[in-house]
């Protein structure tokens, strides 16, 4: 596009012209490298905002060697590195330290030096009531890498980090040097593990079932309470059938409860006793340890092997200590039901209406302006539909169906507040828009020459869009679809009106019939970042567990974008091919 | 061939399932179809229909009486059960009497007093507290009110069976009713005093009030001989014999020396005497309007703080006087019909030692003098009776009359009674009993107070005020949406400062100046960019970005000018370059423009510092607070801008034609230099004009910093972080948009312009940018309209207070997150709700518009540039 210099043979010529230079204003150099400046940051903003989010998310996971580090003063921390930083150090900061630290400071000042500090994840919050600690750089008097520290990862509290000193089995001291200590650990852990898990699983969902029976049992009453009164025979009969019921089901809480019992029994004769850096003893039952390892001891190997299993623990467990550790697997299975949920809900209507819209209804200015109207609602904001799920949804349909259906569990609501179904309808709505665009946009690139000829061999209307249109236009539903479930998947403030919780007791989905519970409300992982990131106690803490759920949701997304890109690139070829 | 039409028509004839299909899926489709577009139209519809309700009057639905049991006794208080059954009327002898309120029945009868005669009483106007005080110098602390109980049939004296549900009958001391459950609901009337509680002092008590402060009462008493007293009552059970203690502790108030009209002393006894809610008031009052307002928050010290002519000295009297709920706002009634709100508050400049002053912030008209003011014991109502025997009903926080009754005859309204529940109203006039249901809906938001200042309770001067919810039951809502769409419209503005013009630069020199298979890679990266969600970038730029920028913000306000700087005087170093290199190096111009973006980045590092020392006394964020530094500085960076527009056109103007004229002859090298130099002259004539105008700017004693100015106190979260980040949020959609209009400009145009000689930079500006212009319009009201409506950023971004400032480095709320942040909480159907709906509607009705004008502008581009 840029002007082709003039060929020199010209200038050869005998009469030499003065040829009408092009302008150097004319060029508009200055505009064009601010234009591209303008593209420039862009990518760099995007880039860096990627880089950020894969960089943190990456290496939030990779154990980090622990360092001891005494001060000046006799303090003593023991931790991890999160990271440093330079800060401003003036008189006044100067002057608040006390003596031994002061002649650190004075040292910096004189030299007009910034001075540096670093975060210390120093663990223990049971012992100290601090997660991290500022290290002043100079005020450190000795730092190394002691050989024995072990990073604990709790079921409570955080993490820890000590000294292992002892093992003891029913108190009883079986290790008493690091070596072993270690070696203790490592033969009894696997199988504490395996008990405290089943012992989980009995107290989460065999007593669930339980309650879930007795709870099905006290309905059963009440439904009679309410249709016969509470004086008739029927409710007295119906009493007494819920009783024997409740005893039935009670024993078998007993056996449970039993059953639990012993596992706790057999997991709490194991205990190690760690000393800490300040020299205070700690006595942390096996059961309460999640992951542990001499972080300075370990090799790449143990290292890469440690990462991997935090990523497995995070994709696969659930959170623990408030979110902000542990795993997200509730918010992936919410995340993915309501999407799912929403995907059902939303293509069939959506096609629906951009079928009526392009090849039903007549092309006029009725037609037209719903259209606009449509592809209006596309932009108007998520929140809008969330206030719309929550008074319409929520409030008007899901109180209606409590009271003709549940009305033996009111005043508690059962569709009546928040859930699944309410949250995966709402974002239908939100995505509808873009179904229906997308749809149409389809069915319009089918060529009308594909329409005559099946007219012409004598299909019906019918016949035609269900055996040439619809087949044709199906990638261009599906990039439709996909292009929604990723909005769906990233949307949140809607969410935070109709049913996404910060800590969802139960799945949307499990085993207890009818398996599928559309009412409950569901963790998300969207709102997950919102609130771990945002709500968190321990925000310190909780920041690279956000980095890697943000990493994973916008690996989420970026694969269904990826995925509509590859659709959308076959359905052009495919029609290349059946042009005429 | 030889078949006959008829016969072949016949073979061939259309199966009847194909048929049947073709219509069933018609109809459904259409059924479906027509559906699914009316519920998502449906969603605006729903959103009106619970907006609606707001705005809806309140109404009132007579309910049959029959007067009332006695005649010619002295009423000192009307009161009305909860549901509406019963009333109860306390007389000056010392009796109690409940009654029906359908029937006139009288249910149950209570003697208070036993010989001492009352001399003075105050009712509690939230519960069911009393307190009377008598000639002999004692007072008594007391509650009347209704028991309510759920009997079982058996013993209640009547067969259970003839209560049907709606009706209620009459049991001993009071009514029955079946409840909507079918329980039945039994109310009695409940008398409780407590031992009476001499004063030391002489005479009988004239005038009494109390305030509860929380089971610790006090209670102010004044005597016919002038002895104003305040008494803490503490009460407590002594623990071996049950029996409840009261010990009082009394503390004389000063009765200053003032005009003999108002001087207690001298017997000038006032009409009224009130407490605040917290003790911490007391006003006395006398008919001619004058008000004395005593401090007595520490009690032993009581002083007159303020002496209030109400009225100012006309010839109007107060008939009237009340305090509302929670006790702050001080109700008078005047025999011209007139009711004065009044209350303190906090006054920056005041004349009173407690550096408290009393306000009167609305008045309320009506018909005739006002002899009776019932305050509600729930939300900020009140009933108001007049002299003619109307009854008006008012929600004191912005004055508005929500419904106006009428007694049977024209005489005064003597008594007036509010339902607990709000829910009815009772009056009493010589023309018998009234009884009212009332649905007073939804008074406190009206379009006026939704919509411009109002003067809320404790407040200096009106004011847009959004404070929806407190812990306290006698909280006064504010309801001002302002803030919020002021919030909304900060962010946006900020937002689309920052995103348009980077977006639209880009988009041109991407589809203008780039080869197209890069182009279409980067295109698809921001296109990926769009889909991120938003609650990523909220958590970068609350967690991430603000803290990092709060540490160099000088840095990155130096960057503002360093970076397209920097691009700029790349350019001109580059038309340096001979023409051959030039175009040798063309395709990896991309490559320059990125490698130039660190050299800007450094530039800023270097030069921010240096800024914050030359302008800001070494640290911008102390000189933000506003106490340090002159103003010279910040008008500076405000000019700055300006300043370069200014000085580009200048030296355009001046220069351009002397430098095309040049351009005919000399080298291109030369010209080059000479361009340079211009650039290098343009800076600093930039830096000279707003050196010199912040200058002159700041002697003329103009700061711009200050809380209704650009600059003000630096808080972490605020408008610059969310413009920074929302702009990025918004790059993608409205670089998309705009770079498909760009690319939709006929490739004949270009081929056209560029053939007749244009370069390519004057066929992007003359030619292509022209053609695509509505393109590039609705791009940015796209990009409007997501700014407007954006959730998370803001939510998480913005710091969340309400705020009406300015300041571009303070934070805000928007009408979105405001919504996220208190739908939650908010009970259905209240007025709470319904306002967050309105504020949902506001926001639909925005994006909508701004949406509608860009697709309209979009599909008149697309039919341009078909004719094209």
């Amino acid at each position: 596009m840029i002007a082709k210099p003039p060929r020199t043979s010209q200038g050869r010529s005998p009469q030499r012209r003065t040829r009408a230079r092009t302008s150097l204003l004319a060029r508009g150099e200055p505009m064009m490298w601010l234009t591209g400046g303008s593209l420039a940051v862009c990518l760099l903003m995007i880039v860096g905002l990627l880089g950020l989010i894969f960089a943190q998310g990456l290496r939030t996971f990779w154990p980090l060697p622990v360092v001891e580090v005494k001060l000046v003063d006799g303090t003593i921390y023991m931790g991890e590195i999160t990271r440093e930083e330079t800060f401003e150090l003036s008189e006044q900061l100067a002057a608040t330290y006390g003596e031994s630290r002061a002649a650190g400071a004075r040292e910096l000042l004189d030299e007009g030096r910034e001075a540096t500090r670093r975060l210390v994840r120093t663990g223990n919050f049971d012992l100290t009531n601090t997660h991290f600690n500022w290290v002043e750089d100079f005020d450190v008097a000795k730092e190394h890498d002691p050989e024995w520290a072990v990073v604990l990862e709790r079921r409570a509290w955080g993490r820890f980090y000590g000294f292992p000193a002892r093992f003891t089995i029913d108190g009883n001291t079986v290790a008493s040097t690091p070596q072993d200590v270690w070696e203790q650990y490592n033969e009894y852990h696997n199988d504490v593990s395996d008990r405290f898990d089943r012992r989980y699983h009995l107290q989460r969902f065999d007593f669930g079932k339980v309650h879930a029976k007795l709870e099905k049992a006290r309905l059963e009453r009440r439904r009679v309470e309410m249709a016969s009164g509470p004086d008739s025979e029927a409710y007295r009969a119906a009493k007494q059938e819920h009783d024997a019921r409740v005893a039935g089901i009670e024993g078998e809480k007993q056996r449970l409860s039993g059953e639990i019992d012993a596992l706790r029994a057999e997991n709490d004769r194991y205990a190690v006793v760690f000393t800490t850096a300040q020299g205070e003893e700690a006595t942390i039952p096996m059961a309460d340890i999640v992951r542990a390892y001499p972080a300075n001891l370990i090799g790449a190997g143990g290292k890469v092997a440690i990462y991997l299993s935090r990523w497995k623990e995070f994709l696969t467990a659930e959170p623990r200590e408030a979110n902000s550790e542990g795993g997200v697997w509730p918010a992936i299975v919410g995340t993915v039901v309501m999407t799912l949920l929403m995907s059902i809900v939303v293509v069939p209507f959506g096609v629906l209406a951009a079928l009526y819209l392009r090849e039903y209804a007549k092309e006029g200015p009725l037609v037209s302006s719903v259209r606009i109207a449509v592809n209006n609602l596309a932009g108007v904001p998520s929140i809008v539909f969330g206030v719309f799920g929550l008074g319409f949804f929520c409030y008007i349909v899901g109180a209606s169906m409590d009271q003709v259906l549940f009305s033996a569990k009111l005043p508690n609501p059962t569709y009546g507040k928040g859930g699944v179904l309410w949250a995966s309808l709402t974002l239908a709505l939100l995505t509808l828009p873009v179904i229906i665009v997308a749809t149409e946009e389809a069915l319009s690139a089918v060529p009308s020459s594909m329409r005559q000829g099946s007219y012409a061999c004598g299909a019906s209307k019918w016949q035609t869009i269900r055996r040439i249109v619809l087949p044709r236009a199906m990638p261009g539903i599906m990039t439709g679809l996909i292009l929604a479930m990723a909005r769906g998947a990233g949307e949140v403030a809607p969410l935070m009106l109709v049913g996404a919780v910060k800590l969802a007791p139960d799945l949307p989905i499990d085993a207890v019939a009818p398996f599928l519970h559309p009412e409950r409300s569901f963790m998300h992982l969207g709102f997950h970042i919102y609130d771990v990131g945002f709500q968190s106690q321990n925000s310190e803490a909780a920041k690279p567990m956000v980095f890697t759920t943000t990493l994973l949701l916008i690996t989420i997304i970026a694969a269904l974008n990826v995925a509509a890109v590859m659709i959308r690139s076959r359905l052009r070829k495919k029609f290349t091919v059946s042009q005429f | 061939m030889t078949d006959s039409p008829r016969k072949r028509q016949r073979r061939y004839r259309t199966h009847w399932t194909v048929t049947a299909a073709d219509r069933a899926a018609t109809g459904w489709i259409t059924v479906g179809g027509v559906g699914t577009i009316l519920a998502v139209l449906g969603v605006c519809v729903f959103l009106v229909s619970v907006v609606v309700p707001l705005f809806i009057p309140g109404s009132a639905e007579p309910e049959p009486t029959a007067g009332v049991p006695w005649t010619d006794r002295t009423l000192i208080h009307l009161g009305v059960g909860e549901y509406q059954t019963m009333g109860y009327a306390v007389f000056l002898d010392g009796s109690v009497e409940a009654f029906r309120l359908d029937t006139g029945e009288p249910l149950a009868s209570h003697q208070i007093t036993d010989g001492r005669t009352i001399t003075a009483w105050a009712f509690s106007n939230e519960g069911e507290g009393l307190v009377l005080g008598f000639d002999d110098g004692s007072f008594e602390l007391g509650t009347i009110g209704f028991h309510v109980d759920f009997p079982d049939g058996d013993n209640l004296g009547v067969d259970p069976e003839t209560v049907t549900m709606g009706d209620a009958v009459t049991v001993e001391n009071g009514v029955v009713q079946r409840t909507p459950e079918g329980q039945l609901r039994r109310l009695r009337l409940a008398v409780e005093f407590g031992e009476p509680i001499q004063v030391d002092a002489t005479g009988a008590i004239a005038k009494i009030d109390f305030v509860d402060r929380g089971g610790s009462p006090m209670v102010v008493v004044l005597t016919a001989s002038g002895d104003f007293r305040a008494n803490s009552v503490r009460q407590y059970e002594n623990l071996m014999t049950g029996e409840v203690v009261s010990q009082v502790t009394a503390v004389d108030l000063p009765t200053p020396d003032t005009d003999p009209a108002h001087h207690i002393r001298e017997g000038a006894l006032p009409r009224y005497l009130t407490l605040n809610g917290a003790g911490t008031n007391i006003y006395v009052g006398w008919p001619d309007g004058v008000l004395h307002r005593y401090d007595t928050r520490d009690l032993e010290n009581a002083s007159v703080a303020e002496r209030v002519p109400l009225l100012h000295g006309t010839s109007a009297r107060l008939t009237a006087f009340q305090s509302l709920l929670g006790r702050t706002t001080l109700l008078a009634g005047v025999s011209d019909g007139r009711v004065l709100v009044c209350f303190p508050y906090n006054a920056t400049d005041s004349r009173t030692p407690d550096g408290v002053q009393l306000a009167t912030a609305r008045e309320m008209d009506g018909p005739a003098s006002v002899t009776a003011i019932a305050p509600s014991p729930r939300s900020r109502m009140i009933a108001v009776g007049y002299q003619d025997g109307t009854i008006r009903i008012f929600q004191v926080t912005n004055g508005s009359l929500i419904l106006e009754l009428h007694a049977d005859t024209p005489d005064p309204i003597e008594w007036l009674a509010v339902a607990p529940k709000n829910d009815g109203l009772i009056a009493l006039s010589k023309g018998g009993l009234r009884h009212w249901r009332i649905d007073l809906r939804h008074p406190e938001a009206t379009l006026a107070s939704l919509f411009l200042p109002v003067w809320y309770e404790g407040y200096e001067k009106p004011e847009h005020v959004w404070q929806s919810s407190s812990g306290t039951d006698d909280f006064e809502p504010k309801f001002g949406l302002w803030p919020l769409v002021f919030g909304t419209l900060k962010a946006t503005f900020y937002s689309m400062l920052f995103g348009i013009p980077l977006a639209l630069l880009a988009a041109v020199f991407s589809s203008e100046f780039m080869a197209s298979a890069l182009r279409t890679r980067i295109k698809t990266l921001i296109e990926f960019m769009a889909s991120l969600p938003s609650v990523v970038l909220g958590f970068l730029a609350a967690l991430v970005f603000a803290p990092f920028v709060q540490k160099v913000v000088p840095t990155v306000m130096v960057g503002f000018v360093t970076l397209p700087g920097a691009f700029l005087l790349s350019a001109y170093v580059w038309q340096l370059l001979p023409h051959q290199w030039a175009l040798r190096l063309e395709r990896y111009r991309v490559l320059f423009l990125v490698a130039i973006l660190p050299v800007g980045i450094l530039l800023a590092a270097v030069l921010g510092p240096l800024a914050e020392r030359l302008l800001f006394v070494g640290d911008l964020r102390l000189w933000l607070d506003g106490n340090v530094g002159s103003a010279f500085g910040g008008w500076v960076m405000l000019l700055l801008p300006l300043a370069a527009v200014l000085a580009t056109v200048m030296l355009s103007r001046v220069a351009g034609p002397w430098l095309r004229e040049r351009s005919a002859v000399r080298g291109a090298r030369e010209m080059a230099a000479f361009d340079l130099a211009r650039f290098g002259a343009g800076i600093g004539l930039t830096v000279a004009i707003a050196a010199v105008v912040a200058w002159l700017l700041g002697q003329l004693g103009l700061d711009p910093r200050g809380s209704n100015s650009f600059f003000d106190t630096y808080v972490q979260r605020n408008a610059l972080i969310v413009g920074f980040v929302m702009g990025f949020a918004i790059i993608p959609i409205i670089y998309t948009i705009a770079e498909d209009a760009l690319t939709s400009v006929p490739e004949h145009l270009r081929a056209a312009s560029l053939g007749a000689g244009a370069t390519p930079w004057q066929t992007a500006t003359r030619i292509v940018i022209p053609a695509a212009m509505s393109g590039l319009f609705s791009a940015i009201m796209i990009g409007l309209g997501r700014a407007v409506g954006e959730t998370m950023i803001v939510l998480m971004a913005a710091g969340n207070t309400p705020l009406l400032e300015m300041n571009i480095f303070n934070g805000f709320r928007t009408l979105s997150a405001n919504i996220a942040v208190e739908l939650p909480e908010a009970v259905r159907d209240s007025t709470h709700y319904r306002t967050l709906f309105l504020a949902a509607l506001l926001l639909f009705a925005m994006t909508f518009m701004v949406n509608t004008v860009a697709e309209i502008v979009r599909i008149r581009f697309r039919r341009k540039t078909q004719q094209l």
